[in-house]
């Protein structure tokens, strides 16, 4: 007897267990033993086990179809009382799906900028095994650059004297370019040459043409599919020309747009073989052409890059010594790193932060946390309305298990509910975004099926993660209690819920200091004076082709005609625009070391109508005639930089430096003025009276702004008929320098705002569930006496208590993390208290809105009701 | 009330043969019998719990043996309703079968 009891199979047990239905389960499993034991006891182990397993497993299919049987009618009921629930509290299901969705649209947002930032040039063929080579020239004496751009002679020399390298491309970087096509002309700046072999590096589709030897000859041009529609039209732009620098290039291949998760974006690629005649092509101490290789495979980048490094010693490593005392390092930049992580000089367009992909994945988790929480809140919250059915259901015989099943599958249901209506939110504010902020972000990408696969997986994880509390504690109620109705809401984890409400205030006051701090920074750069007059300048870019430096006196007069122009100016570049940089050596100086600086060029009327002062000796004077070509002004950092004393010393001093080393005295020294955004300190800079224009600057009267305009356009098309007229205003070009981190800040501010949107729908859930619990508490209190007013504010002390806590979590750790953004711009405001007192008072007052309007509500109902409810 | 089917009538009267002893292994091994074939368990207590619900049968819990751990036996009795549906199925199936002789088959296989 005993001996077959130790035999009998605990696995077949186990798997019956799970299996059989719930009413005769022990019976069941007891007849199989017992059936076991019989034939144990007659015929022995394995016919007995045979026996049982060959029943167990016929046994099976009706098994499975009477738990699928149960299943679903018990699903089919808690769906019934699920769409019941949300039926008969509309307010708080709206509250609920409105929340959860727009928190969800949020973070869909978020995933689609930081999926975007993430994707750049990835989309290349074998992407893993492309680098760009960069350059490090290290000077003995000065501090070492490094640039983006190589000499020309890099890749054909990696080609020749390295195996490793399947591919190398150069691509010869335009400015802008005046294209034209019989009577249209358009200034285009994604121009560049490039070699043949781009099209083995880059994955980049034709539409018409080939890949193959687009670029072989010279003056050969690939455009873009939106280039070919400007241009030609609905003409075959196969075999036609257009005129690009008053050159001719037959084009030989459309491709397909330039996508924009790419660094190096493009609309016109002409051949390098153009410029085959161009000297240029062989120098090797020039930085001028991004050069990029495709490496044959199982190489190790790495250790390739650091093999290359000396390449170019052997062609004029000790020339490069001799003249320059420096020397090249190169290095190689993964292709696909370049948009986030490379910061060098002359990169093709402005990288992308990776602090900023971190705090937007940070706010989105935010505020899908903030969303989870303001579900659970309102779940536990309502809990006393569900404690009967809850009660109930476990009279009749339902399991913990069951019921936490059910209320997960609630919070399932909202979830998924969310998403769709987060997806239609998400589909509207997509183009929104891009208008606001500039980025190009697609809708489309949400709609691929591993995303809204893995959307799909996110619902069902926030779901359950928002789920699963209030789902233990409503299935935790006791039926005794529940259905005497004594267990009410309030009584149980209001630790908890006074934890959420004040975590997610944190989180919205953190969000609205960081805004405001962002927004008052922004506009402290705006208006701080920057040491000239940015106010009221017209200016007139001149593009390659046009040439002033003969006749700029000439020009200046045309356009000073006008009684409206009250002053005219010419210069290399205008503040807010890029600058030369310049070796520059103080001659005669016991310590001849050479420092690089910023130069500028500009004619002798830019100081006065620019307004910028001089701290010591005089501005150029166009009297004086040596000023042209021959003295120099420099900033007061300058001074500072080459260690002079007092601003009075350096005059007289003289300077090698600028085109041509020319030897010059300094005859002047200006206050600083902020050349470029104030998120860089005042660098030394070196001025000069030199002719070579590239603006006309026009000081003007505003009031008559349309009119000098014409004025001015007309005098253009009379000067360059040529050129299409341009013209911009100086201070929203230069407040353009701040657009990347203002539309950012947008991005922070809209993110804010829904945020605290969010936190108020959850509080407003809150205190109406709240009032409504103490309706009769109020009822009492208002028979014996109470005021409205004082009704108000019982229930709104509270809340007001919490919101206060939580501001003096978010003070902190907001001063902190702003502080840390306000170390970006060596210009800054100061955390003023006023930025957190504020915050902290609009919070509260929003808050103490959100809450009174449903205290108010439950204080000014009458009595009578509210004793009779229930 | 609606006529039984075959497995039910079986069944019902297996329980009414088997008396204090119907319990889940024995009705399987008595209608095994009658059947001759093998009858599992799964069916066994689907076709219980229709009957349970029809109110034919009555179920109490019993008491365990060591060869079944301890799990308790679970005994069917009929009730006066599932007397009365019986009853009703015998007046049927002798009204099926009374005009018709059993070796009335073979003169017809003829």
């Amino acid at each position: 007897m005993k001996q077959s009891k130790s035999r009998l199979p605990k696995f077949g047990d186990w798997l019956l267990k799970i299996l059989a239905r719930y009413d005769v389960n022990p019976h069941l499993r007891g007849d199989f033993d017992e059936e076991f034991s019989l034939i144990y006891e007659t015929k022995g182990f394995v016919k007995a086990w045979l026996r049982y397993w060959t029943h167990l497993l016929r046994s099976l299919p009706v098994f499975i179809k009477d738990i699928l049987y149960w299943r679903l009618m018990m699903i089919k009921n808690y769906l019934k009382i699920a769409l019941r629930n949300f039926q008969r509290h509309k307010g708080y299901s709206f509250i609920n799906i409105a929340g959860f969705a727009i928190g969800m649209a949020c973070c869909l947002l978020i995933l689609l900028y930081v999926r975007h930032e993430l994707s750049y040039d990835r989309y290349h063929k074998d992407v893993e095994r492309v680098c760009r080579i960069a350059v490090d020239i290290r000077f003995q004496t000065a501090e070492n650059r490094v640039f983006a751009l190589v000499s020309p002679m890099v890749a054909p020399t990696l080609k020749s004297d390295y195996p490793q390298v399947e591919y190398a491309a150069r691509v010869l970087p335009g400015r802008s370019q005046l294209v034209k096509r019989k009577d249209t002309f358009f200034y285009e700046d994604r121009f560049m040459h490039a070699d043949q072999e781009l099209f083995d590096i880059f994955t980049i589709p034709f539409i018409q043409g080939t890949a193959k030897e687009a670029l072989i000859r010279p003056n050969t041009l690939v455009v873009s599919q939106r280039m070919a529609h400007k241009y030609f039209g609905h003409v075959n732009p196969l075999g036609e020309t257009l005129e690009i620098n008053q050159q001719e290039y037959e084009i030989t291949g459309v491709v397909k747009d330039s996508p924009t998760n790419t660094h190096l974006k493009y609309d016109l690629i002409a051949s390098l073989d153009t410029l085959k005649d161009w000297q240029g092509m062989s120098y090797w101490d020039s930085t001028q052409f991004y050069t990029y290789l495709k490496l044959r495979s199982s190489l190790n980048v790495e250790e390739f890059s650091s093999q290359i490094s000396r390449l170019a010693d052997k062609y004029i490593g000790e020339q490069m010594e001799r003249e320059y005392g420096a020397s090249f390092h190169f290095f190689l930049q993964p292709l696909s790193g370049i948009h986030l992580h490379s910061h060098l000089r002359n990169e093709t367009e402005p990288p992308g932060n990776p602090v900023y992909i971190t705090i937007f994945s940070f706010v989105g988790l935010f505020i899908l946390i903030i969303a989870c929480l303001n579900f659970m809140n309102l779940s536990t919250a309502r809990a006393a309305n569900r404690a009967k059915e809850v009660g109930l259901r476990k009279v009749v015989g339902a399991q913990k298990l069951q019921l936490i099943g059910q209320f997960l599958g609630e919070s399932l249901l909202v979830a998924f509910l969310s998403l769709g209506v987060a997806m239609v939110i998400a589909s509207f504010a997509v183009p929104l975004l891009n208008d606001l902020t500039g980025i190009s972000l697609s809708f489309d990408t949400l709609l691929m099926p591993a995303v809204l696969l893995s959307l799909v997986g996110g619902a069902v994880l926030v779901g359950l993660a928002a789920g699963l509390y209030p789902a233990f504690v409503l299935s935790a109620f006791r039926p005794a209690v529940t259905l005497k109705g004594v267990e009410r809401a309030g009584s149980r984890g209001l630790a908890l819920r006074t934890v959420l409400v004040v975590v997610q205030f944190t989180i919205s006051v953190l969000l609205i200091v960081g805004t405001l701090t962002m927004y008052r920074q922004f506009n402290f750069m705006k208006n701080q004076y920057l040491g000239f007059e940015k106010e009221q300048k017209l200016i007139l870019p001149l593009r390659d082709g046009i040439s002033i430096q003969e006749n700029f006196e000439s020009v200046k007069d045309i356009f000073s005609k006008h009684s409206s122009v009250t002053g005219v100016t010419v210069s290399s570049t205008v503040p807010g625009r890029g600058l030369s940089n310049f070796g520059v050596v103080p001659v005669g100086e016991d310590d001849q070391k050479s420092q690089s600086m910023w130069h500028m060029y500009f004619d002798d009327d830019f100081i006065p109508d620019y307004g910028i002062d001089i701290v010591a000796g005089r501005a150029f004077q166009k009297e004086i005639k040596t000023d042209l070509m021959g003295a120099f002004l420099i900033n007061e950092a300058a001074v500072r930089a080459f260690g002079w004393g007092r601003h009075e010393e350096a005059l007289g001093k003289r300077l090698k430096t600028g085109l041509g080393d020319r030897v010059n005295p300094i005859i002047g020294v200006t206050k600083n003025f902020h050349y470029r955004g104030l998120q860089s300190e005042v660098e030394p800079l070196v001025m000069e009276f030199f002719p070579w224009f590239r603006y006309i600057t026009l000081s003007i009267n505003i009031t008559d702004l349309n009119e000098t305009l014409a004025f001015v356009r007309s005098q253009w098309k009379a000067l360059w008929p040529g050129n299409p007229f341009e013209h911009f205003f100086l201070d929203t070009d230069f407040d353009r320098q701040y657009r990347a981190d203002e539309q950012i800040g947008n991005i922070f501010g809209i993110f804010t705002f829904l945020g605290l949107f969010i936190a108020c729908l959850g509080l407003l859930g809150l205190a109406s569930f709240t009032a409504e619990s103490r309706t009769k508490e109020i009822g009492i209190r208002k028979v014996l006496g109470a005021s409205v007013g004082g009704i108000v504010l019982m229930l709104s002390r509270q809340f007001t208590k919490w919101v206060l806590l939580a501001n003096c979590i978010a003070w902190p750790v907001a001063y902190y993390f702003m502080n840390k953004w306000l170390e970006n711009f060596a210009f800054r405001i100061d955390m003023g208290i006023w930025t957190f007192v504020l915050s902290g008072i609009f919070v509260l007052l929003i808050a103490v809105l959100t809450v009174s309007y449903q205290s108010v509500k439950a204080a000014v109902a009458n009595p009578v009701d509210s004793l009779k409810y229930e | 009330m609606k006529d039984l089917t075959k497995i039910e009538e079986i069944l019902l009267l297996s329980i009414w043969e088997l008396k204090d002893e119907a319990y889940g292994f024995k009705i399987r091994q008595h209608v095994s019998d009658i059947i001759g074939k093998d009858f599992t368990f799964g069916n066994l207590y689907s076709a219980l719990d229709r009957l349970t619900r029809k109110k034919y049968v009555s179920k109490r819990p019993g008491e365990s043996t060591p060869q079944r751990r301890g799990k308790t036996r679970m005994y069917y009795t009929i009730s006066s309703a599932g007397i009365d549906a019986l009853k009703a199925a015998c007046a049927l199936n002798q009204k099926l079968w009374g005009t018709l002789k059993p070796y009335s088959f073979e003169t017809n296989q003829k």
